[in-house]
């Protein structure tokens, strides 16, 4: 099936199919979504203004057999933020607008009254239908009651109430292939989503297949590619306990931010852990090994149950466990999984939303520990948006603003997740220069500070971590253009088998001849090509700091402060 | 007096086509409907003598008198 | 461009243009099929589909680039859809908030044992596109609204509320468009071109106040509307062609039970 761009325009409800323009043809994933927000979004227009576009874009390898490729990634300028913003997330929409042919889809303009869309997207292109009964309804709703209206096995990207009151923390979920929800958790595209009328997107790709250019060469690669893949002792762990498996690993090393990024470690720790909640998923009868996408070897996800055996949550991140845990100083996993489940249901990045939980638990607005407050906060406020949810909906900045509070934990307005930058200076360097705001899976350097993988690097000296962070977020941006879930890198880092077998699986797809280079310098174009965007938007180098406290107050129990000097930071920017 | 009514579509069924009609002078239009037993809200355009007119309209001796239903389906 | 034309003039040795080249031009230089068949007719070649057409070059130009709006895309809106279609009219869009039910397969064109369920707007788009993948459809289930009025110079009345055709054609006043008006029941349908100056559809609907209270849907027998959508398609396209048309100043009551079809000169309604 020929790829072909899927335009649908909000102001004058028109669609169009359109042919890839020649600089468009060799991207997907996020090297696609920035490339068209780059082309076609005045860098400082408002974000939730007309002007702004909303990409969906499935990777290179998206909708083919190939291993963990199940992956979607949007973009847009985040009204969190005011830069540029890709956001990707697993869920079966990837492999469907693949299978659409649907290279990208781009949704701008914005209608004028109060009326409400959903879009049908099959291979013949768009429709557009007015939505009036699933407006106001929480994400597990509107999967339900589609799964009745809409025949057969469907994609879906809804958007819940908090996208619908435009909250800059809101997130877009997608549907896994169980019902369950993943999430374009960070930057806020739910706003924008909200913002052009759009409340879900149905993805129906009939009989549409993906062509492979050599059959017989993608599946010899995906052989070797899977292989290193499940080989790997960190997708091991990651099966068996979740990315929850961090919690006691970064504890450990100090680097646990608690109570508002005031400690570096968290007493409760134990009881929030991956092997805890492992051991707990097992004896209420939950699923310790979920896939949130058809064709991931690692399984990450998990299902979580309630004491009476009833299903809570599924895709329980360490970040967002963390985040309501240890950083709001609660102790209990299952208030954290309903916590969990109410933000997914709502449709708020659980990092944000957590985080900025914190900073109004330092304003005073609830104690630390209150996780029945949270809990309340969440129903009674965010869902409904009532003032105080609207301050908490718009992010940890907008809380410090808000309550008058300095030791906000935020990079270009965007929260910082669970590590550290401190004690964990690789990912210091990451916040601070990320295309993006704060963000870990730009640049994960815990893989080389904490985890040994793709070598060491002291996480608690300056040296190295710059070139750490920029070789990461170099190949980060390129995986995240192949719709490869970001799990792979730990393969990739160590197996010299990995990344050739993931450059065989393009070539095979498309008939081309890519090297490592090539993977290199695309990598290098999507950051450059990111800055370019913010500089035009406003931001300078200046930007790329962190928050003042993280200089001047030291983090137990390594009492260290951030120390990179402004022009240190910089040199990041360097190739 | 004496008029000619025509009827078009269905409300011909059980009626008649076109006719030659005694009315008392001065009767009005929707009189005549009602007489015919056509149910005034199905009626759509009525024309007198080839021109637009309306329900209220009063009908002259010798007038033409032609009457449409509302054709609404799509 | 010129490597495009170059290519379609060798391809197209004998006046015409067969769609497997159109198709390979598209892909070759990148271009929407839409735009292929614009440089097509612009150097004076037929696409081999409208070789039977009875239009000129210019006059296929004159369609392709046209904007139309069907408003319902039922049993009229479907097969006037259909006809415009093949005609090689550019742009459709078809407004329609519902989806196709069994009691609609006795007479709406998209309407198949298959599409029961969708909506009709997109079952009609995949139909259409299968026909001729050079028209450009915008398929939208919602209500109409002022924007879709605004797309197109010539808007289908194939509505099936009185109450609806007299908010359309306020709009069609209101932006000085064209609205040709069709209505079905039974074995009798009428077609008008509706204009600000004749007031058709007030006309037409003296009691469209009252209508909600007679909410029962009328019967309509397919011949009908095939005849009535006929009639519609075939104005579209005198309007868009400059064509001169008796119903300019009258309008055509059908009864396909006897055989009658009466123009009614327009006139202003008298209260």
């Amino acid at each position: 099936m020929t790829e072909k761009i899927f335009r649908v325009n909000m102001t004058d409800l028109t669609t169009s199919v359109e042919a890839v323009p020649a600089a468009w043809a060799g991207h997907g994933g996020r090297g696609l979504t920035s490339t068209i927000v780059a082309a076609e979004v005045e860098p400082t227009c408002h974000p939730l203004g007309p002007k702004n576009k909303l990409v969906f874009a499935p990777g290179l390898l998206s909708g083919t057999i190939a291993a963990n490729s199940g992956r979607l990634s949007v973009g847009g300028k985040s009204p969190l933020t005011g830069t540029i913003k890709e956001s990707n997330a697993g869920g079966t929409s990837a492999q469907f607008l693949a299978r659409c042919g649907c290279k990208a889809l781009i949704i701008e303009g914005q209608p004028k009254g109060d009326v409400w869309y959903s879009l049908a997207v099959t291979p013949q292109g768009v429709t557009i239908s007015q939505e009036k009964e699933l407006i106001g309804k929480g994400n597990f709703a509107v999967a339900e009651t589609l799964a009745n209206r809409l025949p057969g096995k469907l994609g879906l990207i809804t958007i819940g109430s908090a996208g619908e009151m435009r909250m800059a923390s809101a997130n877009i979920s997608v549907k896994d292939p169980d019902g369950g929800l993943r999430s374009h958790g960070r930057g806020g595209l739910g706003a924008v989503m909200g913002s052009k009328k759009v409340k879900f997107i149905s993805i129906d790709p009939q009989d549409g297949k993906v062509e492979i250019a050599d059959t017989e060469k993608f599946k010899e690669a995906n052989r070797a590619f899977a292989k290193a893949l499940v080989d790997h002792p960190v997708s091991k762990a990651l099966g068996q306990y979740g990315t929850n498996v961090l919690v006691n690993i970064i504890n450990e090393s100090g680097g646990l931010p608690t109570k508002n990024f005031t400690l570096g470690q968290f007493d409760g720790h134990e009881k929030i852990s991956g092997e805890t909640m492992h051991d707990t998923i097992n004896l209420r009868g939950g699923k310790v090994k979920h896939n949130c996408h058809p064709g991931c070897v690692i399984q990450c996800s998990q299902i979580y149950n309630d004491a009476s055996g009833k299903k809570l949550t599924s895709g329980f991140e360490y970040e967002s466990i963390w985040a309501m845990g240890a950083d709001c100083c609660v102790d209990n996993l299952d208030q954290i999984a309903e916590a969990d489940r109410l933000m997914d249901d709502i449709g708020i990045d659980t990092i944000e939303t957590s985080v900025a939980m914190g900073v109004a638990m330092e304003a005073g607005v609830l104690p630390f520990g209150d996780g029945a407050g949270i809990l309340r906060i969440l129903q009674e406020d965010i869902a409904k948006g009532t003032p105080l949810g609207r301050i908490i909906g718009n992010g940890a900045g907008s809380v410090g603003r808000a309550f008058g509070v300095t030791r906000v934990p935020v990079v270009k307005n965007q929260a910082i997740p669970a590590y550290d930058p401190r004690s964990i200076k690789g990912m210091g360097i990451t916040y601070a220069t990320s295309t993006q705001g704060a963000d870990h899976t730009m640049g994960y350097t815990i893989a080389t500070n904490i985890l040994g993988v793709g070598g060491s690097v002291n996480p608690l000296v300056k040296e190295g971590q710059v070139e750490l962070s920029r070789n990461l977020q170099i190949a980060t941006a390129a995986i995240d253009s192949t719709g490869m879930c970001l799990f792979i890198a730990f393969a990739a880092l160590d197996d010299a088998t990995c990344l050739p077998a993931l450059i065989d699986l393009i070539n095979a797809r498309f008939g081309i001849a890519l090297t490592g280079d090539d993977v290199v310098n695309l990598g290098k174009y999507i950051l450059k090509t990111e800055r370019a965007f913010n500089t035009a938007a406003g931001f300078t180098n200046v930007d790329d700091r962190l928050p003042e406290f993280f200089y001047t107050e030291p983090v137990p129990p390594h009492n260290v402060v951030f120390d990179f000097s402004g022009e240190e930071i910089d040199t990041f920017w360097n190739f | 007096m004496q008029l000619t009514v025509k009827l078009f579509a269905f409300f011909r069924d059980g009626r008649f086509k076109e006719e030659g009609r005694e009315y008392p002078a001065g009767t009005k239009v929707g009189e005549i409907v009602a007489d015919l037993g056509i149910d005034p809200d199905e009626v759509g355009v009525v024309m007198i003598n080839s021109l637009q007119s309306s329900l209220k309209a009063t009908v002259a001796e010798g007038d033409n008198l032609a009457i449409f239903p509302v054709i609404g389906g799509g | 461009m010129d490597g495009l034309r170059r290519f379609i003039r060798y391809k197209a040795a004998d006046g015409c243009i067969a769609l497997i080249d159109e198709l390979a031009a598209a892909a070759a230089f990148e271009q929407p099929l839409a735009e292929v068949e614009e440089q097509v007719l612009r150097l004076g070649i037929m696409p081999r589909r409208y070789m039977r057409n009875c239009l000129s070059c210019d006059q296929q130009l004159r369609l392709l680039r046209a904007r139309i709006c069907v408003i319902g895309c039922g049993g009229l809106g479907g097969s006037v859809a259909d006809i415009l279609t093949r005609t090689g009219v550019g742009y459709l869009r078809l407004i329609d908030p519902d989806s196709f039910e069994e009691h609609n397969l006795n007479r709406q064109r998209f309407a198949t044992v298959a599409t029961l369920s969708q909506p009709k707007v997109q079952a009609a788009r995949t139909a259409l596109m299968a026909i001729n993948p050079a028209v450009n459809i915008d398929a939208v289930q919602a209500e109409f609204c002022e924007t879709d009025v605004l797309a197109a110079e010539v808007v289908v009345d194939a509505l099936d509320s009185a109450e609806k055709r007299l908010i359309l054609a306020a709009f069609c006043t209101k932006y000085g468009r064209s609205l040709v008006h069709g209505a079905v029941r039974e074995w009798y349908g009428q077609v008008g071109i509706a204009t600000a100056a004749n007031n058709l559809v007030a006309g037409l609907y003296p009691g469209a106040v009252q209508e909600s209270a007679t909410p029962s849907p009328p019967q309509i027998i397919a011949p009908t509307v095939a005849v009535i959508a006929g009639m519609q398609a075939a104005e579209t396209c005198k309007l868009l062609l400059g064509l001169p048309s008796v119903l300019s100043s009258s309008w055509l009551s059908c009864n396909l039970l006897d055989c009658e079809y009466e123009l009614i000169p327009d006139s202003p309604s008298i209260p």
